[in-house]
């Protein structure tokens, strides 16, 4: 059962760490956190399910391919960028310069509009999504892979593959570095700051916007409320990572998926969140600022 | 300086007595049950708000985990009066001690983080306190606790909505002026001063750990005081009266109504827990409304509308000095 | 500066009172009737249900010329399952003297928040969705026309062992409803001669992924796998339950019973197994009537909550025509005094403790389908 778990916690910890990069991205930069990323990432599961609609998919036990796939994801996460320039031009731009608290307040505000928006424009009740690989799985020794943990893990490493290259070695990549490392120094370089933001904010919302579908896809569910625990789950794992630091938001998601499982598991199922919590309570008091340090120049 | 104190000092022998004045005349004006019950629920999200004042407003400390005492309170005043039988008094008594020792003990990982680290260490709390609501033999876990006795004085038993806008509001008054004679004490002074820079605080001798210990427990008591009042005024309390949304909420308030202040925090508490009221016919649109309101005040007015620029520009500076200091 | 501050504060203060005093007039024509129920939140799609039965039921009553000659009016709030929004919603509702009953709300907790103001303010309230064995002492101003957890529970134990399923694992909500079936399951299940394997909780409205908790319950091997979930996590569960090649059957009780189920679970629902107070496709006319509206107004299928919030509404109309009550206390007494009467869940009637008897029947998902179990 052990390793069962495992593979449950790898494929969750995949989701969760895309949500955190958006987290640890904005947070790198604009050192606040951006609570409304969590209505993004809902934004993006409802995109595919539109985007499914579109394609004359069925939603209820309907099959898709990987082209199929792909064909959502790609639109969803531009559709998830442009929305996230846009949040951060009408609600953070503004007041990019106040204080850390109100860039806090806007964005709690900022989520309640999302949320409750789409619940009025979709309605309030869960929907159906359809299915990759209708539940196909392999079987290794007792445990048991099923084909769509496999796809969601393959995608997760692929995506933040795409990131880490586009972060070390495009010039924009390197021009977001050099802000979160060094804000005056870059801006006095030369460096757009406001172009920076944006693409920060794009590339932090696409990820979110995948791990939305790839979500809607896994669990076969989309509702207008999944982003709150979705972002409060994401910004743990990227606190416990060590806020700010990219592959850290990776680590952190990968590991608190697994925590989790394992906890629910060994401990008890009803205190499973609360196990998550504790782990990152007492890892915070023995190494601060979380296990991989932002990085410094 | 010292003629703002005096200013200040010459204003609340004014403001003080008029604040209550209204507060003891309003119900002659509201017959109305429902107005009186919406205005006790404005009354403990008052003290609530004012308590987490101390702690955010005050202390710098940031905390998104207040419901988690306001649960401890409702949860340790409702067992004792009905295992043990105490009155109201006593046990409310008992959930303030409950309140502060939970606040000392998360004010211990608060001396070793900041900012948004500590801000998911306090929301973790409040989530865990409801957890543990849930699950525990000792809560009835989700089926909570129903039946929990009015607060009684002699043969007089508070079990309306009047005698209970009373009692809640003269509490929150109550919380209120202490809050304010902190401010102003030699304590509230120290507590500001880890606010605002906590390496010069050090530096002159302000034992920083002990504040912000202390800041979470004073903190953390009102908030028992007022989950203490609520379970005795619903008589039924349950893990999901308790949920991250209040935490959220009650930090709103404080912000809306201008981080710092005495009557800001109560403001907001106004706007925040009354506003949905009279808007109930509204009730698609009012969350919507409310989050764009909260972007527009904050693009406006970022120190809360009673907030003055001081406190914004404070955190601002601490900020800047921090990003010099990574530097 | 400081004045400036106390003054805005004030005048916040007159604001309010002013804009809450002003309490409209209605004439007294018509018959009030308050509902309450999550139409936003955690459980908001069984909220949106129960709000669109209670509108056909006021829309069939007033289609036939209302109750007694007058219109019925439905006042309809928010409670988001938060019991916080009970209590005010409660107040709100005692405060309206022209409101004579109040039919809501689904949660349990919210309820029990409300139903020491109702008993105060001596205002008769039938729930609809609320199901602990808690309630049936909240009070007598407190009835439901939903069956409880304990029979519910009950019911579903012994056909389960009856099919020859011994080994049991119970998935639950931890919530009032799914601890209530948990507990009721737990010794049924014992007396019928069977054992439960292993228990798991989830958190309702937040956990999704299932995956750990299907990989613990499938180590312990049960025969059968009873559910205190609500439909649309129940399909969830199956759902990844038959990913992970866990075949075992699934038992619920009338939580399962939604069109949602069906839509959500897709072709992993099939065979699951269910009781329900309220079935479409009973012949009796009354039903019928109901299932006709609905489906004109919202182009659905009812499930259990929409029938069971119709029932709510109509029961008030009912007692109401059956004594001609006009007040408050006339309406309780009405209630008390109604005996037996049909709605869309059926033949039923009040006990002392203001709780229904229902006849539960037993479903199964067939071909996309529920239908009435046959062995």
């Amino acid at each position: 059962m052990f390793f069962q778990q495992l593979v449950n916690g790898l494929a969750v910890g995949g989701i969760y760490a895309l949500i955190a990069i958006g987290y640890t991205m904005v947070y790198g930069i604009l050192f606040f956190v951006n609570f409304a990323h969590g209505d993004i990432y809902m934004l993006g599961t409802y995109c595919a399910f539109f985007i499914f609609g579109f394609m004359g998919i069925e939603v209820t036990g309907g099959v898709i391919n990987v082209p199929q796939f792909f064909a959502a994801l790609i639109p969803s996460m531009l559709i998830c960028g442009v929305m996230g320039i846009a949040l951060e031009k009408f609600a953070y731009r503004p007041i990019r310069n106040g204080s850390r608290l109100s860039a806090m307040i806007s964005a709690l505000g900022a989520s309640l509009f999302l949320c409750n928006t789409a619940m009025y424009l979709f309605g309030s009740q869960t929907k159906p999504m359809p299915k990759l690989f209708a539940g196909e799985y392999i079987t290794i020794g007792n445990t048991i892979i099923s084909y769509i943990q496999l796809a969601v893990l393959v995608v997760s490493i692929l995506l933040m593959l795409a990131l880490h290259f586009f972060i070390k070695h495009t010039k924009l990549g390197k021009a977001i570095r050099a802000v979160s490392d060094d804000q005056r120094a870059a801006v006095l370089m030369g460096i757009d700051m406001n172009r920076v933001i944006s693409a920060t904010f794009a590339i932090g919302s696409a990820l979110a916007g995948a791990a939305g579908i790839m979500v809607g896809i896994y669990y076969g569910a989309v509702y207008p409320t999944m982003g709150a625990v979705a972002g409060i789950k994401a910004f743990t794992a990227a606190i416990l990572g060590g806020i700010g630091n990219i592959p850290g938001a990776m680590l952190g998601g990968v590991l608190l998926g697994i925590i989790e499982s394992l906890g629910g598991a060994y401990i008890s199922f009803g205190y499973r969140d609360a196990i998550a919590f504790f782990v990152l309570i007492i890892a915070l008091c023995l190494m601060p600022t979380g296990i991989l340090r932002k990085g410094r120049t | 300086m010292d003629g703002e104190v005096k200013r200040s000092v010459r204003f609340a022998v004014v403001s003080w007595p008029l604040f209550v004045a209204a507060l003891v005349v309003a119900p002659v004006f509201i017959s109305n049950d429902y107005m009186l019950h919406v205005l006790v629920l404005i009354g403990l999200y008052a003290i609530l708000a004012e308590s987490l004042n101390i702690v955010v407003g005050f202390t710098g400390q940031f905390s998104l985990g207040h419901a988690g005492f306001w649960a401890v309170g409702a949860y340790v005043s409702a067992i004792l009066m009905i295992r043990l039988g105490l009155s109201f008094w006593t046990a409310s008594v008992m959930s303030m001690l409950a309140g502060y020792f939970t606040g000392v003990l998360l004010g211990l990982p608060a001396m070793r983080l900041k900012g948004d680290y500590l801000c998911i260490v306090t929301l973790g709390f409040g989530e865990i306190v409801r957890i543990f609501a849930t699950n525990l033999e000792v809560t009835r876990g989700p089926m909570g606790i129903p039946g929990i006795p009015t607060p009684q004085i002699g043969g007089f038993s508070f079990d309306s909505e009047l005698s209970m806008y009373y009692l809640c509001w003269a509490c929150a008054v109550v919380t209120m002026y202490i809050a304010a004679r902190m401010r102003h004490s030699r304590f509230g002074r120290a507590l500001m001063s880890v606010r605002d820079d906590e390496l010069a605080a050090v530096s002159l001798g302000v034992n920083m750990t002990y504040y912000k210990v202390q800041a979470f427990g004073i903190g953390g008591m009102f908030a028992a005081l007022a989950g203490s009042l609520y379970a005795s005024w619903t008589t039924f309390i349950s893990p999901d009266v308790f949920q991250f949304s209040d935490s959220a909420n009650i930090f709103c308030m404080m912000i809306l109504g201008g981080l710092g202040t005495i009557a800001g925090p109560v403001l907001g508490a106004f706007l925040l827990a009354g506003l949905p009221e009279v808007l109930r016919q509204f009730a698609e649109f009012r969350l919507i409304v409310l989050g764009l309101l909260m972007i527009i005040l904050m693009i406006y007015r970022p120190g809360g509308i009673l907030g003055s620029y001081d406190t914004a520009g404070s955190t601002r500076q601490v900020r800047r000095r921090k990003i010099a200091r990574e530097v | 500066m400081c004045k400036m501050k106390y003054g805005r504060l004030i005048l916040a203060i007159l604001v309010f009172v002013m804009a809450g005093s002003a309490v409209s007039m209605e004439a007294a024509d018509t018959i009030k009737i308050g509902w309450y129920g999550p139409v936003s939140g955690a459980a908001a799609q069984d909220g949106q249900e129960g709000r669109n039965g209670a509108e056909v039921a006021a829309e069939i009553i007033n289609a036939s010329g209302g109750i007694n000659g007058k219109k019925l009016e439905l006042v309809f709030a928010d409670d988001k399952s938060d019991p916080k929004e009970g209590a005010n919603i409660a107040t709100m509702f005692v405060s309206d003297k022209d409101i004579i009953g109040v039919a809501g709300p689904f949660n349990s907790s919210v309820i029990l928040a409300a139903a020491p103001i109702y008993n105060r303010g001596k205002l008769a309230n039938v729930g609809w969705g609320v199901t602990s064995p808690v309630i049936t002492t909240a009070g007598e101003y407190i009835y439901r026309v939903a069956a409880t957890d304990a029979l519910e529970g009950d019911f579903m134990s012994k056909w389960i062992l009856d099919e020859g399923f011994k080994k049991v694992a119970i998935i639950y909500e931890n919530t009032d409803y799914g601890v209530g079936v948990r507990d009721v399951a737990r010794e049924a299940i014992k007396k019928y001669g069977g054992e439960v394997v292993t228990e798991a909780a989830y958190v309702q409205g937040q956990t999704k992924d299932f995956g750990s908790i299907i990989a613990s319950v499938k180590q312990a091997a049960p025969d059968a796998v009873m559910c205190g979930s609500i439909y649309n996590e129940a399909a969830l569960v199956i759902a990844q339950a038959r990913d992970l090649g866990f075949e075992a059957p699934f038992f619920g009780t009338d939580g399962f019973f939604s069109a949602g189920l069906l839509e959500l679970g897709g072709a992993a629902v099939e065979g699951a197994r269910c009781c329900s107070v309220f079935y479409h496709e009973v012949s009796s006319p009354k039903v019928k009537e109901f299932i006709a509206a609905y489906e004109k107004k919202t182009g659905k299928t009812p499930g259990t909550w929409a029938a069971l919030s119709y029932d709510s509404v109509m029961v008030f109309a009912e007692a109401i025509k059956k004594s001609g009550a006009t007040t408050r206390e006339e309406v309780k007494k009405g209630l008390d005094d109604l005996g037996s009467w049909e709605g869309a869940t059926g033949v039923q009637e009040f006990d002392e403790n203001g709780d229904v008897n229902k006849q539960l029947v037993k479903l199964i998902v067939k071909d996309g389908k529920f239908a009435i179990y046959q062995k």
